[in-house]
């Protein structure tokens, strides 16, 4: 009969390391095969239940964009790298567009900016939609989530009708958009969709957000601070659930939303709950702000600008230079910086997605201290989206 | 005067070795030489500029230097400032000290212009800890523009010339 | 002795009606896989459900673009997986490279490294297409034309190479002891 200790000295002279780090502790990969990570891993070190040091493992996820964006025109680029943000793709197409109109000088039309506006707020319900799914059914209440997929199925349709696919839908261009709405019926289904939605959401307070469960869940996990928060440059609502005031959308004004009254939600605790709780009053506010939009109407005009450079797509040329763009997604501050030379490719194009901030460091010192049970939760509630870190 | 020259003048007066200009509303830019990044930094955040963005490397293969752009973002102003540097893009040469002391998130934009460009940040202790890519791709530094990446990928993964006609030119 | 093998068909045609898919979303594609498989597309009407552990799934489900370094842990849930097992190949990535053809960190032909069953085009496809590429993969499996694991099995060799002169010799150990000495870092 072989002890184990000397089964583990044979091992080690082979050169083998077991898995057992020293006397207490244990590697655990968590991710990518996991319902909670979509495609990204967190390597844990583990004693016991508690998390004793994270370390993010990015980059399942990497098709090298920024790099790929070099060898195609201008114009392809937008089917390209939308994909950089699969559950608001129309983020990745919008800042792209807007750094190229600034580049342009463009004055992008009236109807053309409402219609991008309208397309940005639809992706933000539907991306908080599908969160809310996903915090649904990592917490257990799958009423909750299987109501958000549904009524996100709403969205989708009109996604559909509007531009023609349901996820990936190649809308938003350099100078407009590339389609017009497709009638006034649309624009009547899109506010019943809206009244729809907005009367489900006492639904979801119900089921969700009040819900007994999901409070003694989430209090009190993963908390940070506000100085925390800025030196790591977290954005968007995990910034706002630390009690800062920060919407790119009241600072940095674009497209139709100096005209529009909404309000920027903030809460002070700074854990879990408050971030979902930070996202859940985000959802009435974009649902007001499609409400508003749509009692405007569309303004009258052309839908992309006229330009006669436009006319011969493959000699299209952007002129030297460089521009920043950034919109407020629902993870963050999305942000595309682009850099041409005057050619018919730009030189160079990068896209700060809001999780390479909230989703590395942050997460690995937020995971230390916590519950392997706690480990999706904390990952949902900071709303980390892998193919934005990865590109 | 508007507050974007205000601020750029109150910055200029701490650092006078930088150029700095307003490019247009709520965006100014300074140009900073290599070895002083991270007192002007230093002053930055001073400044209210509480978060660092991002940090962009451009390879300018014609000059033979990388421009990298820290880009910080100021929420007390609402102001975007890009702070310019160039360093030489060859592979020895290209080092830079890491700011993760003053803002702690470049940790994480270091190791990413490490991975792609192979600027090595001194003092950032993960700059050798894998990153986004794999074995095969470490040490490449695929994004830079003298990386012959078609024929790589054809090599890579053995395809065939069939998707482009023209050798030096994309079809799509 | 009970001669199995004539039953097989029955077994197939169980086999058909219970097909628990791996919750890995490997692509941009996970992002239908909600939608399939909550109240509008229903997918729990066919029998399927998402399990998170291989050990227990029967169908894999490659949703999208594969990169090399998903590629790895795909081999290694794809052979945790017990036997009778099928993979159902999602979008124009995994086919031929897809909008990605050019790029050096995406898969351009999946089934050189495991074996693909059904494929289903599109980028990205829609739920009615990854319904019907189900629809076909059950059709497949009660005839017994579904047989990617038993080529697996028979042209292991074959596969072996490809992987390994993608991702290099001994690569499953080293992918496995990568973190340790950062893990050991104060």
């Amino acid at each position: 009969m072989v002890s184990q200790s000397e089964l583990v000295k044979e091992a080690r002279e082979n050169g083998m390391e077991l898995l057992p780090l020293d006397k207490d502790t244990y590697e655990l990969f968590f991710g990518p095969q996991h319902m909670a990570t979509e495609n990204f891993s967190i390597i844990l070190k583990m004693d016991g239940h508690r998390v004793v040091k994270a370390i993010a493992n990015p980059g399942f996820l990497h098709r090298g964009f920024e790099k790929l964006a070099e060898f195609r025109p201008w114009y392809t680029n937008i089917a390209l790298l939308l994909r950089i943000c699969v559950p608001e793709p129309d983020v990745p197409e919008a800042i792209y567009s807007m750094a190229v109109d600034e580049l342009m000088g463009w004055e992008v039309p009236e109807r053309a900016q409402w219609i991008r506006t309208v397309v940005l707020e639809m992706a933000r319900v539907s991306s908080y939609l599908f969160w809310t799914m996903g915090l649904g059914f990592k917490l257990g209440v799958y009423t909750a989530g299987q109501w958000a997929a549904a009524y996100r199925e709403r969205l989708m349709a009109l996604f559909e009708e509007l531009t023609g696919a349901r996820v990936y839908h190649i809308y938003t261009i350099p100078g407009g958009v590339r389609r017009d709405i497709p009638s006034d019926k649309w624009l009547r289904q899109l506010k019943d969709t809206v009244e729809y939605i907005k009367d489900k959401l006492k639904d979801f307070d119900n089921v969700l957000f009040e819900n007994y469960i999901t409070h003694r869940r989430m209090e009190g996990i993963g908390v940070m601070d506000k100085k925390f928060a800025l030196d790591e440059g977290v954005t968007g609502p995990n910034l706002r659930a630390t009690g800062v005031a920060a919407d790119v959308r009241k600072l940095d004004p674009y497209l139709f939303y100096p005209e529009l009254d909404f309000e920027i939600p903030v809460l002070k605790e700074g854990d879990a709950l408050a971030r979902a709780l930070v996202r859940r009053f985000e959802l009435e506010q974009d649902l007001y702000i499609l409400e508003q939009l749509l009692e405007m109407g569309p303004p009258s005009g052309a839908y992309k600008v006229q330009d006669p450079r436009l006319k011969a797509l493959p000699r299209f040329k952007v002129p030297a230079g460089e521009a920043y763009a950034h919109v407020e997604a629902t993870m963050g501050d999305f942000g595309a910086y682009v850099v041409s030379d005057g050619g018919s490719k730009p030189y160079r194009v990068q896209i700060r997605g809001p999780s390479i901030a909230h989703g590395i460091r942050v997460l690995e010192q937020l995971l230390v201290g916590a519950r392997i049970a706690d480990v999706p939760v904390i990952l949902m509630s900071l709303g980390n989206c892998p193919p934005d870190i990865d590109r | 005067m508007a507050k974007e020259e205000v601020i750029v003048q109150k910055v200029l007066e701490k650092a006078p070795y930088a150029e700095g200009k307003v490019k247009r509303e709520r965006r100014i830019e300074f140009k900073v030489p290599a070895d002083r990044i991270r007192e002007f930094l230093m002053i930055m955040k001073e400044n209210n500029f509480e978060s660092m963005m991002q940090i962009t490397v451009v390879d300018w293969l014609k000059d033979g230097e990388f421009e990298l752009v820290y880009q910080l973002w100021s929420y007390t102003y609402a102001v975007h400032a890009f702070v310019k540097t160039r360093i030489p893009r060859d592979l020895d040469k290209a080092r830079m000290p890491t700011v993760k002391d003053i803002y702690p998130v470049a940790e994480t934009y270091e190791r990413d212009a490490h991975d792609f460009y192979g600027v090595y940040f001194e003092g950032n202790e993960k700059m050798e800890m894998p990153w986004i890519l794999d074995d095969a791709e470490q040490g490449l530094f695929p994004h830079r523009k003298d990386f012959d990446w078609l024929g790589y990928t054809k090599r890579k993964y053995k395809i065939l010339d069939r998707f482009d006609e023209d050798k030096d030119n994309y079809v799509i | 002795m009970v001669d199995w093998r004539l039953f097989e068909p029955l077994f197939n045609y169980a086999r058909k009606k219970s097909l628990w898919i791996v919750a890995f979303c490997t692509g941009c594609g996970g992002i239908e896989m909600p939608p399939l498989m909550t109240s509008r597309y229903d997918l729990e009407r066919f029998g399927m459900m998402p399990n998170p552990a291989p050990r227990m799934a029967d169908l894999f489900l490659i949703t999208g673009y594969v990169t090399p370094k998903t590629l790895k842990r795909i081999i290694i849930t794809y052979e945790l997986q017990p036997d009778p097992k099928y993979v159902l190949a999602h979008g124009s990535c995994p086919l031929n490279g897809g909008i990605y053809w050019d790029s050096y960190n995406a898969i351009k032909h999946l089934d050189r490294y495991i074996p693909v069953d059904v494929a289903i085009a599109g980028c990205m496809p829609r739920p009615e297409a990854v319904m019907d590429g189900i629809k076909k993969i059950m059709e497949m499996i009660e005839n017994g034309t579904a047989d990617g694991w038993k080529r697996y099995k028979e042209n292991y060799e074959w596969y072996k190479k490809n992987q390994d002169e993608l991702f290099g010799e001994g690569w499953r150990e080293k992918e496995a002891r990568r973190w340790i000495p950062w893990l050991k870092k104060k």
